[in-house]
């Protein structure tokens, strides 16, 4: 049975992932469109 | 039918579906208006850079499945439902390196077809092509399903009309631009999907915290939160299976590895996968919220949203709403565009008419796409199954091809016999599973016997030569092997 503790461990981990992943898109996406490999 | 828990007034949900209808078709024109070569229209130019293709790679994996049955297997199964479901990661990232060696050993390759039949020969491309076509059907229908039933508990518009807004919107957009009005898209719809799960569980962090959620589920609903549960392990590991297989075989994923720039596949996968990763947690634990609510559920499939509307009124209601229609439109438009290119290259070229030139065949994929869009329409209207259990059927067809094209792309051993032999086999017992057991082994049982097929592969001599992958769209080598 997990805790509730356990249960935030595996939560908020996930959680932060998820927070930084359309900055990085979004970073990607200004990059390519700089160097003109965008398609 | 009208849920009578709805939070969202009519008006306020057809307005929000006619800015994005609005949107995401204009998007698609203005995408695709530039679109002159069959290239360009199926593969948008065979050169998209590393954002558009994380993009697009995580938001055709981010389905109404992600969104919806993630918090649904949540519901059902507890910790290890949304870990599970999380698990469908692992194939994106194993096919990281499959699809850089697609990308190179088949330059000029359109369809996952392409593939079968230059390795295995024409019986195994006709299975794997009923496969293919089965597995898409069901991903359309359960797409489809998915935008009637989130419309219907939010707002309380028939079935009907919200599936056949979103199934309408995402056919015309493909048509209008092809891969790139999807890829495209996506970029946005991705954007909205990860803000939109991001708020939610904040939100619901905020209102109702870990402590609680922990406590009304001991008391009411145990065995969600135990690690033990069989049958939730059991799941665990059908979907790492059931992903991989439907990530190795489906056409929405080859059609990326050729339509990535060169050098792009490799990382653009694997930080997709990494990203992805997190998300069916994130959506999953908000389902867990229910019972600490007090909440209702009529059916699995409507917990997010319920959740969402109980907590946050309007404004719960709209968040949900968006993200799962742009969760919707991001898969939809993949599937259409995929299966089209699959029914353009494989049936009509391949079998129908095999002198069509690119031009005609242009044309064709706009024919086919609008067809699989009404196909799509008709099968969504009788709501033949819940979105899991539909999902999880086709889990036996698509786990059977897993070490095919593993062992067709990595050796030279093995053949069309043996990879005949082992999608036929791996899918008979895979849905003898599904019926005698249970939806959370079809596509392990199915993985497992194909690859005890395979492993037969393994024992014969390397004859397969890689140069035939090179010719894909060679005339001699269009539609069947000699």
């Amino acid at each position: 049975m997990i805790s509730a503790t356990g249960l935030a461990a595996l939560v908020l981990p996930a959680l932060v992932l998820t927070v930084a992943a359309p900055f990085v898109l979004i970073y990607l996406v200004w990059r390519d469109v700089k160097e003109k490999s965008l398609w | 039918m009208l849920n009578t828990d709805t939070v969202m007034p009519v008006s306020v949900a057809w307005t929000i579906i006619a800015g994005f209808s609005l949107l995401w078709v204009w998007l698609g024109w203005w995408l695709g208006r530039k679109n002159d070569t069959l290239d360009d229209y199926m593969l948008a130019g065979r050169k998209v850079g590393m954002g558009f293709a994380v993009a697009t790679a995580m938001a055709t994996w981010v389905t109404s499945n992600t969104t919806m049955t993630a918090p649904q297997l949540a519901y059902q199964l507890g910790i290890w439902g949304m870990v599970g479901y999380s698990l469908g990661a692992v194939g994106l990232l194993l096919f990281a390196p499959l699809a850089r060696r697609i990308r190179t050993m088949m330059p000029h390759g359109f369809t996952s077809g392409d593939f079968i039949r230059l390795r295995y020969g024409n019986t195994a491309w006709r299975i794997f092509l009923v496969i293919s076509f089965f597995y898409s059907l069901g991903w359309l229908i359960s797409l489809g399903m998915a935008g009637g039933l989130l419309i219907n508990a939010l707002a309380g518009i028939p079935y009907v009309y919200g599936m056949s807004v979103i199934v309408i919107v995402c056919t015309l957009y493909t048509v209008f631009g092809g891969l790139k009005a999807v890829i495209g898209t996506d970029f946005v719809q991705t954007i909205l999907i990860l803000v939109g799960v991001v708020i939610l569980a904040v939100l619901v962090i905020n209102e109702v915290g870990f402590d609680a959620i922990h406590a009304q589920l001991e008391a009411e609903r145990p065995e969600l939160l135990n690690l033990l549960l069989p049958a939730s392990i059991m799941f665990l590991f059908n979907n790492l299976f059931f992903g991989v297989g439907e990530i190795f075989h489906s056409n929405v994923w080859w059609s990326r590895a050729f339509a990535f720039a060169p050098g792009v596949g490799f990382r653009a996968y694997a930080l997709a996968g990494l990203f992805w990763l997190p998300i069916p947690i994130v959506a999953g634990f908000v389902a867990l919220a229910a019972p600490a609510l007090g909440i209702n559920v009529p059916s699995p499939d409507m917990v997010a949203p319920l959740v969402a509307g109980k907590l946050f009124g309007l404004g719960g209601a709209i968040l949900v709403f968006v993200v799962v229609f742009a969760a919707l439109a991001s898969s939809l438009d993949s599937v259409l565009a995929a299966t089209s290119d699959l029914i353009v290259k494989d049936i009509y070229k391949g079998h129908i008419r095999k002198d069509a030139t690119d031009p005609e065949l242009r044309k064709a994929t706009v024919w086919i796409i609008l067809g699989l869009g009404a196909v799509t329409w008709v099968l969504s209207v009788p709501k033949m199954a819940t979105l899991g259990s539909l999902l999880h059927f086709t889990g036996a067809f698509v786990a059977s091809t897993i070490w095919p094209i593993a062992i067709g792309l990595l050796n030279r051993r093995g053949n069309g016999i043996l990879a005949s032999t082992a999608m036929v086999l791996g899918t008979a017992t895979g849905l003898y599973a599904y019926f005698a057991i249970g939806f959370y082994v079809a596509a392990l049982v199915s993985a497992a016997v194909s690859m005890l097929v395979m492993l037969l592969a393994l024992r014969t001599e390397p004859t397969f030569d890689w140069a035939k992958l090179n010719g894909s769209t060679s005339p001699q080598s269009n539609g069947e092997t000699s």
